[in-house]
């Protein structure tokens, strides 16, 4: 689903909109449950938090272990990828594993990771990382093995060195999957921030989250569920963004 | 047969692109059992003059007759070739002949003995159980020709049939549809851009001038049927060709 | 489109790499495992868990626990799918339905699913149904987009060279859309079950009320590593079983 296509679509994508806040609306106000705000409490809620500073210190205390798992899931996961994509025969043995961590839930190995390694910053990366780490392989890996042999087959004819083959045909052909891994790594990445916080230690919005919830702050509660979505939106349109202007080839996944 | 006179017809556009006039005011007859020959440049209309007569899409004035009646939609008289083949892939070759037969809801064993009678005809025996992907280009192309022979029409639309085909693979097919036409006495109209493969096949030539179409000129090959082998050295046959070749360069070269 | 939830299976998963291989890749993984195990006391080896995996099927916790996990499984995802197929296949026919909703489904699709458990917690209180909508939530997103594309990607050609042999709306239906959207259906179909069953675990993770996420998060909270690697385990069976069920079901049931 791509963004665009003219002024219809732009109205309809309005009503589209209209139409949500105000079937919210009527729903909040229908529901007796104090669980269920209507749109208009949120965004006033929304406005609040928005102007306050406990949001942006909460945003700011998860988005540390975002940052530091994501980095270091790219720092793994990229290498390891490009190499089980440049020697599939020894990678057919860490195929199972892989496709077992694909399939596995991770947030049901986070407990194990916890146990082994406590809760501390450190701790809470590696779970970010965790999540990051078995798409970007893969992805990486694709984007290795998608390399045209033809271009590799020139490479060698003029007589580049292993060195040289990667560094003017296979990197630049495997860039845009990688930016790819690197976006869909992310994504996993925010998964896994939730999933620390939600289920774990909250330290951030997490913390955010349950305070709101224990006070029956509802609207609150929901305020933040839009901050999050609108920070994992904005993280993957970045992202596509990004891909775009980088890779010269045009890869069109969406 | 076929009759149509004055046939006008604007591609519109969806709102971004602009309208495009195609054909304008088109006049064709096609008699019983003759095989007419259309050669226009590419671009120019061919197929959208071929697609209203299989009743896939409308015209905006003008008349379009099959039998005297107007056009209105698909019928069971006419079939058309494509010329990218069109074949279901995931379907056999078997299936893929006995499709228009399906659709009308002949028995399976009716079907198969039908495809299997066409199979030998076209000469893909021994690949009934091959899927498209498994069939070379030409091989496709006679799956192409076999179904729409299947439902046993009166007149057969031949879209560029051979027009993606290698120079050999090309003329192999040339014949087989000549002696088809000649053992069957089928009406064929032909779209082609070859100017060989028009003189070749053709009854009479219809020439068409670049997009927005309008009949240029209709040419009585007066070549023998059946074909010889050697037409290609027949002195009329070469005349013709150069004449046509002459008629395209000065249309085109606008 | 593409998210955290398309996230699951990049560029076509891993090439399913010859049975023998994976095996001996996989035993030999044990061996190791069970060595290193024995060397160091942080990892129960693995046929201490593989025990406690036995020990657990024999005892009255696990398998009244897996019943209810696989009941909201098989209810969330049967809604999921109902649901997610008919909404993909108007959502790729219609543009007008397109666009009104493509941006909100893209935002939605973009945060973790887990986020919208406390709004799922304030529709259905903490119960059954909480779980089984977690269920939904996870599966049903993936499976409206993947046939959504499906349905758009499709080859016109087909369909009007399916018109010209005379083909009614119905048979185009049956006998060209559905067939041609076909792989991709089942691609999405096994997509959302790969994250039906997360969100099983999941919900029952975080609403720790029953089933085999309740349980693990129990034994986790417990250390007792021996345990949760034994229910990590089945976890990875139910996972795999159902892949295997949805993909010969889709088949049967597109399959005409
Ligand atoms: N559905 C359509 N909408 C707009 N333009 C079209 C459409 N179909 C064909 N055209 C345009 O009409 C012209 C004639 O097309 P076509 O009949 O396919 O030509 P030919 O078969 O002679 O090559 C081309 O310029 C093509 O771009
Ligand atoms: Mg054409």
């Amino acid at each position: 689903m791509s963004a665009g296509a003219g002024p219809r679509a732009a109205v309809l994508r309005l009503a589209g909109g209209l139409v949500i806040a105000v079937a919210w609306e009527v729903a909040g106000r229908a529901s007796t449950s104090l669980l269920l705000p209507s749109f208009l409490e949120t965004m006033r809620a929304l406005a609040a938090l928005l102007t306050g500073g406990a949001l942006w210190r909460a945003l700011w205390a998860s988005n540390q272990t975002l940052i530091a798992g994501f980095a270091a899931a790219t720092a793994l996961g990229i290498p390891l990828g490009l190499a089980l994509g440049r020697w599939p025969n020894p990678a057919r043995w860490a195929d199972p594993y892989l496709n077992l961590l694909l399939v596995v839930p991770t947030t049901a190995l986070v407990p194990i990771l916890l146990i082994v390694g406590g809760a501390g910053f450190a701790a809470r990366a590696a779970v970010v990382a965790s999540f990051a780490v078995p798409v970007i392989v893969q992805c990486a890996r694709a984007a290795v093995r998608q390399v045209d042999p033809r271009l590799l087959d020139a490479a060698r004819a003029f007589g580049a060195t292993p060195a040289q083959q990667w560094r003017t045909v296979r990197l630049p052909a495997a860039l845009p999957s990688l930016l790819v891994a690197a976006r869909l790594g992310l994504a996993r990445a925010v998964e896994g921030m939730v999933v620390v916080e939600l289920l774990l230690v909250a330290v951030g919005i997490g913390g955010l989250l349950l305070d709101f919830q224990g006070r029956f702050d509802a609207p609150s509660v929901y305020a933040v569920m839009l901050v999050v979505m609108a920070e994992a939106a904005t993280l993957t349109v970045a992202g596509r963004a990004l891909e775009r202007r980088l890779s010269h080839v045009a890869v069109d996944r969406d | 047969m076929i009759s149509i006179v004055g046939c006008r017809k604007t591609h519109r556009g969806d709102g971004r692109q602009p309208p495009v006039p195609v054909l304008d005011g088109v006049d064709l007859e096609v008699r019983p059992h003759e095989f007419v020959a259309v050669l226009g440049p590419s671009g120019c209309g061919k197929t959208t003059l071929l697609r209203i007569l299989a009743g896939l899409e409308g015209w905006d004035s003008g008349e379009v007759r099959v039998h005297g009646r107007p056009v209105s939609g698909p019928g069971t008289d006419r079939a058309l070739v494509f010329q990218d083949f069109a074949l279901l892939p995931w379907a056999t070759v078997t299936d893929n002949i006995a499709f228009g037969l399906e659709l009308r809801g002949v028995a399976r064993a009716e079907r198969t003995a039908v495809a299997n009678r066409l199979i030998d005809r076209v000469g893909l025996n021994g690949f009934a159980r091959h899927y498209p992907h498994q069939l070379s280009g030409g091989m496709q192309q006679r799956v192409g020709l076999a179904r729409a022979l299947a439902v046993e029409p009166e007149i057969l639309l031949l879209d560029e049939p051979f027009g993606s085909l290698d120079s050999l693979t090309r003329r192999g097919l040339q014949e087989d549809v000549l002696r088809l036409h000649h053992e069957t006495r089928k009406t064929v109209l032909l779209v082609t851009h070859s100017v060989d493969e028009a003189a070749r096949l053709g009854d009479r030539v219809v020439l068409l001038g670049p997009r927005p179409a309008r009949v240029i000129e209709t040419i009585e090959t007066g070549l023998p049927r059946p074909r010889p082998d050697d037409i290609g050295s027949d002195r009329r046959f070469v005349a013709l060709k150069e004449h046509l070749w002459n008629r395209l360069k000065a249309l085109t070269s606008r | 489109m593409e998210s955290s939830q398309g996230a699951d299976q990049p560029l076509g998963a891993a090439a399913p790499a010859d049975w023998r291989t994976s095996l001996t890749a996989l035993a030999a993984g044990a061996v190791v495992w069970e060595l290193t195990a024995r060397l160091s006391v942080a990892l129960p080896p693995f046929s201490v868990v593989v025990g406690t995996l036995i020990e657990l099927l024999r005892g009255d916790v696990l398998l009244p626990a897996l019943a209810t996990s696989l009941a909201s499984l098989a209810v969330g995802f049967s809604c999921a799918a109902a649901a997610g197929l008919t909404l993909g296949l108007v959502l790729g026919r219609s543009r007008t339905a397109e666009h009104l909703s493509d941006v909100y489904l893209d935002a939605v699709m973009s945060a973790p699913t887990l986020i919208y458990v406390p709004f799922l917690f304030a529709l259905f209180g903490v119960s059954r149904a909480s779980q089984v909508a977690v269920v939904f939530a996870y599966a049903f997103f993936i499976i409206v987009t993947t046939t959504s594309a499906a349905v758009k990607q499709m080859d016109r050609r087909l369909i009007d060279m399916a018109r010209a042999f005379g083909a009614t709306d119905r048979q185009i239906l049956w006998r060209v859309a559905l067939p041609a959207a076909r792989p991709m259906v089942l691609i999405g179909l096994s997509l959302g079950v790969t994250r039906a069953v997360k969100g099983m675990v999941v919900g029952e993770m975080v609403i720790a009320l029953s089933g085999v996420g309740a349980l693990l998060r129990a034994s986790a909270a417990r250390f007792d590593l021996a345990q949760t690697l034994a229910l990590l385990l089945v976890v990875v069976i139910v996972s795999a079983a159902c892949n295997l069920l949805v993909g010969r079901a889709g088949r049967a049931l597109i399959d005409r």
